[in-house]
């Protein structure tokens, strides 16, 4: 994550209590990068985290589903377009995990609210491949689980 | 005495009223002549033993695994072999949640007392004991095939997907879907010397468990908390109704202050609710999601409030936000719940309202907005029931020395 003068870096929010301080760590560790806020469309944003923002740029949707594929792509493609230096997520999740290896960012990372940047390396097929064999790992213990509840009494 | 506490998910700064609790717990016990010293798993994980001893004003000892490692047999041989080398007179075990019988059983050539902090031991689910919008009456302890299945229903999202937190880990880690686990756990709670808990609810899920249970109330340090009157404002100010704490959580009751105020709005004006909140969607001319913010950021939103309200629908084990308002010198209205409850005294330092009843506590909070005088001698009386009741310094001295006579023993 080193600092380059004249780098973009693009901050994705998500609901969370650590967005400001999010942009204000970001801000410490790339004093020279220009930050742009990605939030929601319609989204409040408040005058700390303006002020921590070179811009502030809002998403088509207030808030997207994977059912709106079509909405997913325009999210994808403009982000591709914009070419954001570092790209930032704020969870860890496989939906933000998946959209930070797609944004076309040659570095991404996320922002969890403990205040630490993690690198995110994969790209997204490795992404997608460790998600499902998570999924094929959970839906086998989970099979396992629900017969054993099933099937063993418990004396009391 | 030499006091050893072991906490199995501690981190500071606190993830919880747990972690706050403990802290000064030990603060008080260290200040009361006692040595202490507190011992903590930790791995890669914010959930588990993030502190820095350096910056707790106790000794400590963080006790280093990987998280393939984090396994209860090897969690409580780590923890009992750093408590026996520092040789202690009782054992103290806090927070944690399914490793905890493994952890007593290896702890149990000592005096030992256990915390229990919420719902742990009763509601395998998530330790709330809160299911499908209501207080649920289940205990694993007296119903532990129905509790079972309840839990493995709660997980099943996070096990599918292959994602989750500490408390599926350690449900997961711990075996604690075998049959096995629930003689475990019974076994295990009948070697403690003693349990503390919050509220009488928990003290009756352990009863036939545990011999002695110690209700002792959670606090906060008074003195920290500027008590200035609450502001004398003319009839036509915006009075602050505040709603701190985690307000995210569906459980916290959003939705009913929400509703009592959307009520009070149809009849006047002359009040903006502020929630420590940080959807900012919700905002309205009354409503005002004011963020996430830091125990000592949130004192000036209390001295800017003139009410606060803790509207939980859930049997709230304590209530530390009620406390703190109070400390604050605020009138407080609070539902009818858990610890809750017994914080506040009913027509003296706020209101205590039916959980849920929207109506109910606007009619709490219009007595409050109509009558400046009130609202000061509530808050006044508030401080002095926080001072006398809640500071962490009385709670030490009050309850825990007839706690350690008995260990003694």
């Amino acid at each position: 994550m080193n600092d380059r003068a004249g780098d973009t870096i693009g901050v994705f929010y998500s609901l969370g209590p650590h967005f400001a301080a999010t942009l204000g760590r970001l801000r410490e560790l790339h004093p020279d990068a220009r930050i742009v806020a990605i939030v929601p469309h319609g989204f409040p944003i408040a005058g700390e985290e303006n002020s921590l923002a070179d811009e502030v740029v809002e998403t088509e949707l207030a808030h997207y589903s994977s059912r709106d594929v079509a909405a997913c792509l325009r999210l994808i493609s403009r982000l591709r377009g914009a070419r954001y230096d570092l790209f930032v997520v704020m969870f860890a999740s496989a939906r933000l995990g998946l959209l930070a290896s797609l944004s076309g960012s040659r570095r991404r990372a996320c922002a969890p609210p403990q205040g630490t940047l993690i690198p995110l390396e994969s790209g997204p097929l490795r992404t997608l491949a460790s998600e499902a064999l998570r999924r094929v790992t959970g839906a086998l213990v989970f099979a396992g689980l629900h017969a054993m509840t099933r099937l063993t009494r418990i004396r009391t | 005495m030499r006091i050893a506490f072991v906490d199995l998910v501690f981190s500071w700064p606190p993830n919880g009223g747990a972690d706050v609790d403990l802290y000064h717990t030990i603060s008080g016990l260290q200040s009361a002549g006692h040595e202490v010293h507190l011992f903590v798993p930790s791995a890669d994980t914010w959930e588990r033993g993030a502190f820095d001893p350096a910056a707790l004003p106790f000794p400590s000892t963080r006790i280093p695994f990987t998280r393939l490692g984090l396994r209860p047999g090897a969690v409580a041989r780590g923890l009992r072999d750093a408590v026996d080398a520092w040789r202690p007179d009782a054992v103290f075990i806090g927070d944690g949640f399914f490793f905890k019988p493994a952890l007593i059983e290896a702890l149990s050539h000592y005096p030992c007392v256990g915390r229990f902090y919420a719902y742990e031991i009763a509601c395998m689910r998530d330790l709330l004991l809160y299911k499908d919008g209501a207080p649920c009456p289940c205990n694993y302890l007296v119903t532990p095939k129905t509790c079972r299945a309840c839990a493995l229903e709660g997980m099943k999202d996070g096990i599918l997907r292959w994602r989750f937190l500490t408390w599926t880990h350690e449900f997961l880690a711990a075996g604690a879907f075998m049959p096995s686990y629930h003689a475990r756990l019974s076994r295990a709670l009948g070697k403690l010397r003693a349990a503390i808990v919050y509220n009488p609810l928990q003290a009756e899920q352990l009863r036939g468990h545990c011999d002695r249970v110690h209700i002792v109330p959670g606090g906060v340090n008074v003195s920290g908390y500027d008590c200035t009157p609450v502001p004398a404002k003319d009839a036509a100010a915006p009075k602050i109704i505040l709603m701190a704490g985690r307000v995210e959580d569906p459980m916290k009751g959003l939705a009913v202050i929400r509703a009592a105020g959307e009520r009070l709005w149809q009849e006047r004006q002359d009040f903006q609710i502020w929630a420590t909140h940080t959807d900012r969607t919700l905002n309205s001319r009354w409503f005002r999601s004011v963020g996430w913010h830091t125990p000592a950021a949130l004192k000036a939103f209390y001295r800017d409030a003139d009410i606060c309200v803790v509207p939980s629908i859930w049997e709230e084990p304590f209530g530390l936000v009620a406390v703190e308002a109070m400390a604050s010198g605020r009138p407080v209205c609070v539902s009818r719940v858990g610890g809750l409850q017994s914080i506040v005294a009913h027509g003296e330092t706020g209101f205590v309202f039916d959980p849920g009843d929207s109506a109910g506590l606007s009619g709490c909070l219009r007595q409050l907005l109509d009558d400046a005088p009130l609202r000061a001698a509530m808050g006044g009386a508030a401080r002095r029931r926080a001072e006398s009741e809640y500071d962490w310094d009385r709670i030490v001295a009050t309850h825990y020395p007839g706690i350690l006579e008995d260990l003694r023993r």
